[in-house]
């Protein structure tokens, strides 16, 4: 047998080899999982000039395709400073990329208090970039009030929404109800009032003169809660110890809203 | 004047049809029009800003394609006159060596024109049919004059590029040296405003950075910052993200550049032993 009539099946059988090793080293590859690759250091990023913008969905892309492969909830928790380092990332070479916010609030903030206040970092630049998107700060005030239980900072950021130029009517409203949540009742009443002197439609004029009622009630126990630390220099145990000095009874509330008194502080559940 | 004029479009007219006839200017459009078809299959990754996503992806093609030009052909150009010995016989014919350095510099530009132009024109259609494909939501503006303003920042900085690399090929022999010196000088101009940028946050932080930043500041009137004259951002945008008066100004400066790097070209390349 001469040489040349050995190259060939030489050759098939390097590319058997080489289509069997293939095959098993992907299958590996692919039953391992994709980890997300830690980022380059910042600089890097910073001198991509006229790239920036690409680089950034680049990154963006990487993390859809991370949270695209449905990681287990190990994979994802172990990848989960980096995923919220790559939004940061993203958020700051291309703050005007819409879909970095709307990724960073569902992947992030339904994790842990920590992540949405990471969250709401990423929110942050995106708000400073993109003037009238209200889709950032109701995301920032939705934060707050869900998962960092902190209803009246939520509300700070819902009015906010609510002033920009086409956002829906009931952010305003869900502010006031989140005002009194806090502890603010007088700010979310006079809200409501402002609300039904610029409303058009009936239904949700009728809507917000409910709501102003049950406020007002609210509004009569926080005058006697007042009263009580006027006159005996500290605040009622419960509101059944305002019954019959300072309030005649307590006012039946309706619909969704209750009285909820905690620690010296009356707020509207 | 005139009389140079005569002179030296006939140059620049050879470096253009040379351009052509080495398949240049078709090499790179095709892979720009495959790049582009590749950006149909990158849009469906983004799931809500696709205007934008788009429009920073063809802007990247248009980059990315004249980058090519710059750093693969132009770079070679004096090089291959000297290499076959076209340049004796074009400088024997009357026409001096500022003259033929003016000459490449005006035929490049006008590859460079030609094939950002066409690139260029491809692109805003291709916006305008991914537009027409979309709910208004996820691509709600266009502006073709913010384009169009983009479209002149990008030749701007190319052209920026473009003169720096004639100068290199006067300073140097051969083209790889010329590549090499071109593409540093373009990361360095990337990465400069980054160095500033710290030093100032430095500075700011009360830190003592000695006369670093009047240093780095001196080097950024040589080696310009090209994100003045980015308006990528403006394509999809109401506002272009800078007033009229600074977009001027950006622009003037960049073209008072060229004019003095291409003086500063002809002035070395006169001084330069061909032998």
């Amino acid at each position: 047998m001469n040489k040349r009539s050995l190259a060939w099946p030489f050759f098939v059988a390097v590319v058997v080899l080489y289509a069997f090793l293939f095959n098993h080293v992907d299958r590996v590859k692919e039953q391992g999982g994709h980890d997300l690759q830690p980022l380059a250091p910042k600089a890097f990023y910073d001198a991509t000039g006229y790239f920036k913008q690409l680089s950034a969905e680049i990154l963006f892309i990487k993390t859809k395709l991370f949270l695209g492969s449905d990681p287990n909830a190990d994979r994802r928790q172990k990848n989960m400073p980096v995923l919220s380092a790559y939004f940061k990332q993203v958020a700051v070479m291309h703050p005007l990329l819409s879909d970095t916010y709307y990724m960073a609030e569902s992947a992030l903030a339904w994790v842990s208090p920590d992540y949405a206040i990471r969250a709401n970092e990423i929110l942050k630049i995106g708000i400073q970039s993109h003037k009238g998107a209200y889709f950032l700060p109701f995301f920032m005030g939705f934060n707050y009030f869900y998962h960092l239980q902190e209803p009246e900072e939520g509300a700070k950021w819902l009015k906010r929404a609510s002033e920009y130029e086409g956002s829906p009517k009931w952010f305003a409203h869900f502010a006031s109800i989140l005002t009194a949540r806090g502890g603010n009742i007088s700010g979310g009443l006079v809200w409501l009032r402002m609300m039904l002197s610029t409303a058009d439609d009936e239904n949700e004029k009728q809507r917000y003169v409910g709501d102003i009622a049950e406020y007002e009630k609210a509004m009569l126990v926080l005058e006697a809660i007042e009263d009580y630390k006027a006159k005996k220099k500290r605040a009622p145990k419960k509101l059944e110890d305002l019954v019959p000095e300072f309030l005649e009874a307590l006012p039946p509330m309706a619909g969704h809203f209750s009285l909820d008194y905690h620690q010296g502080k009356l707020s509207l559940r | 004047m005139f009389n140079s004029i005569q002179r030296l479009w006939p140059l620049a007219w050879i470096i253009f049809l040379d351009g052509l006839r080495r398949h240049a200017i078709l090499g790179l459009l095709i892979l720009a029009f495959a790049l582009e078809l590749s950006g149909f299959l990158f849009m469906d990754f983004i799931g809500h800003d696709i205007g934008r996503a788009s429009s920073d992806f063809l802007f990247s093609i248009l980059w990315i394609v004249g980058a090519f030009f710059l750093f693969f052909h132009a770079v070679q150009v004096i090089s291959w006159d000297e290499e076959q010995g076209v340049i004796y016989a074009l400088l024997s014919r009357a026409i001096s060596r500022s003259e033929y350095v003016i000459g490449v510099f005006f035929g490049l530009t006008l590859l460079l024109l030609f094939l950002q132009l066409i690139i260029g024109i491809v692109a805003l259609i291709s916006l305008y049919v991914i537009q027409s494909q979309l709910d208004p939501v996820y691509f709600p503006l266009l502006f073709p004059s913010h384009f169009i303003l983009a479209w002149l920042g990008l030749f701007m900085m190319q052209w920026v590029v473009l003169s720096v690399v004639v100068l290199f090929s006067g300073l140097v022999r051969g083209g790889f040296p010329v590549f090499i010196l071109s593409l540093s000088f373009y990361f360095i101009c990337s990465g400069l405003p980054v160095v500033r940028e710290h030093l100032l946050r430095q500075q700011e932080m009360g830190i003592d950075t000695g006369f670093s930043p009047q240093i780095f500041k001196f080097l950024s009137a040589l080696f310009p910052d090209f994100s003045r004259l980015d308006f990528k951002n403006s394509v999809v945008s109401l506002d272009i993200g800078m007033d009229n008066l600074d977009m001027f100004l950006n622009f003037g400066m960049s073209a008072v550049y060229v004019v003095l790097v291409t003086f500063l070209a002809c002035k070395l390349y006169g001084r330069r032993d061909l032998y």
